[in-house]
């Protein structure tokens, strides 16, 4: 029925000697949503960005315990760290589109994955801006520079590049924090899409963005992981006290 | 009442205090400037520029100096631009950045406030003594590469700098290797600032002396050596000419026309690079703006 898809077990995190994630042991399910919330500096972010290894470029970071991808451990050393990060995608909080045309963007990962192919580089790259809901908007102006969209299309852009290299599963970072609601609605809708094909990690500081988005909601405070479960029940009946104080706005 | 005065005066002196130290500044380029082109110009024609000294260096012209100051030139640049652009990256983008990183950091920043006289002592001994090329433009190039490098590699590792972190973890995020992040999304937004440091450090060592003087420059060797000879010959340099020409010429007062000639054509070849390095960022900033 439902499948894992990573997980972690007694997972602990260091900057340096400072100790940001405590014991966290979660289980990610295939092709669902799994929104990660707590208030600022929880940690939340952090563990996001160890599930595809993105913390190795920070100097002094360690870790202890766990992260598993399909059953295997993502730090053991015989893993290809580049490998992974193919097959784990990540979608920054700030759109960080690269300066270069919208074209290339998109066929970035294909190309320094190897693909030579110019037809299949092409069609990729339009079924990718298709599948982020924003081939309409620029099938006209491939050629011209992506720092010209706007805020809500840049970051559109980067979820269809980090769709291009077809990962398993997206990494996303408040994706939508620095959008207007209309943006805002255009990625929620389009995770929603999504999740048929991949398996999603949003981080958002947004309540009702979790709800409406997530199928499960994992609450982080001060680096430990205080209740995760099925996105209803944490919103409407959680079992812990701080998680029923942080989701109803009586903290955070 | 009062106090409002006294705020709008302290402005002012200010604001005069700032003005004041540009202007300074500004005339004395300007002086320096008028003082060479005005005293310089007269000598300068084509014969100075393209003919050797003759007479005992009291009449002709500069071209064997043009010529050994672009030989040792390009030996400083095809020494010290790859190494000092390696350097830069290896030290950005892959070392580790601890205690050593720093501990090198230190090193190589010091390293660009030692005196040039030091630096031909050290050429000295290490090219024309111990690895044996003797006097020559061989030596002296990697001479003043050394000077560069520290220049080089504090430039360079600036222009990395300013590559924004989400360029390198975009692509990280995508399964780009290291190598092909630093490539495709580092390198091209990093050369231009990297070119303009080389070029400008460039200039600083084609006008060096010191280190020239230990390591092969020579007081009057007007044969034009063909390349590679030339690399193991000794050679004429503008500022070295320049030097003998203001202070150690038993004419000096005949040849003082000369010697700021000899200025005029240094300065316009160094104003000449710069220049060049201007051209570069300006052009890289405005393609990079836009695409």
């Amino acid at each position: 029925m439902s499948e894992i898809k990573l997980y972690t077990k007694k997972f602990d995190f260091y900057y340096g000697h400072l100790k940001a994630l405590t014991d966290i042991n979660l289980e990610i399910q295939k092709n669902k949503v799994t929104a990660l919330i707590g208030p600022s500096g929880c940690g939340k972010s952090t563990f996001l960005r160890s599930l595809n290894r993105m913390n190795d470029i920070i100097p002094g970071t360690i870790i202890e315990g766990t992260v598993a991808l399909d059953g295997k451990d993502i730090y053991d050393k015989n893993i290809d760290v580049v490998d992974l990060r193919r097959r784990v995608g990540m979608v920054f909080q700030k759109s960080n589109p690269f300066p270069k045309s919208i074209f290339e963007n998109v066929a970035y990962g294909l190309r320094i994955n190897g693909e030579r192919n110019r037809g299949k580089i092409a069609h990729r790259v339009e079924e990718s801006l298709k599948n982020a809901a924003l081939w309409e908007e620029v099938k006209d102006r491939l050629d011209t520079s992506a720092m010209d969209l706007s805020g809500g299309q840049q970051q559109r852009l980067c979820i269809a590049r980090a769709l291009a290299v077809q990962p398993e599963v997206i990494l996303m970072d408040e994706p939508a924090s620095a959008l207007d609601p209309i943006a805002t609605q255009k990625i929620e809708e389009l995770i929603f899409e999504l999740k048929n094909e991949y398996t999603i990690v949003i981080v958002t500081h947004n309540m009702q963005q979790a709800a409406r988005v997530s199928d499960f909601t994992a609450f982080f405070y001060l680096g430990e992981l205080i209740e995760f479960d099925e996105t209803d029940k944490i919103f409407t009946n959680p079992s812990q006290k701080k998680t029923e104080d942080y989701v109803t706005g009586r903290f955070g | 009442m009062m106090k409002i005065n006294w705020k709008k005066m302290n402005e002012k002196l200010g604001f005069s205090v700032l003005r004041l130290a540009t202007l300074v500044v500004i005339f004395i380029l300007f002086f320096i400037i008028y003082d060479i082109v005005s005293k310089g110009i007269s000598s300068v024609n084509w014969e100075f520029v393209t003919d050797k000294p003759r007479k005992g260096m009291t009449e002709g012209g500069i071209w064997p100096a043009i010529v050994g100051t672009f030989w040792v030139s390009l030996v400083t640049v095809i020494f010290s631009v790859p190494i000092g652009m390696f350097a830069a990256i290896y030290l950005n983008e892959y070392a580790h950045q601890g205690r050593i990183v720093r501990l090198i950091r230190l090193a190589i920043r010091n390293l660009s406030g030692v005196p040039s006289i030091v630096y031909g002592l050290f050429g000295f001994s290490l090219f024309v003594l111990m690895l044996n090329f003797g006097l020559s433009v061989l030596s002296s190039g990697l001479t003043l590469g050394l000077l560069t490098l520290p220049w080089t590699i504090t430039a360079s590792e600036e222009a990395l700098k300013t590559v924004p972190m989400s360029y390198r973890e975009g692509a990280l995020a995508l399964g780009a290797t290291k190598w092909q992040t630093i490539r495709s999304n580092v390198l091209p937004y990093a050369v231009p600032g990297m070119l303009t440091g080389t070029i400008l450090g460039l200039a600083r060592a084609a006008g060096e002396t010191a280190p020239i003087l230990f390591t092969g420059v020579a007081f009057f060797w007007p044969i034009l050596p063909k390349f590679p000879d030339a690399l193991f010959k000794q050679f004429m340099a503008l500022p070295y000419h320049l030097f003998i020409m203001s202070t150690q010429h038993h004419e000096i007062v005949k040849v003082r026309p000369l010697a700021y000639g000899t200025a005029f054509i240094l300065i316009v070849l160094i104003l000449l690079m710069n220049t060049v390095a201007i051209w570069i960022r300006y052009r890289f900033r405005k393609k990079y703006k836009r695409i």
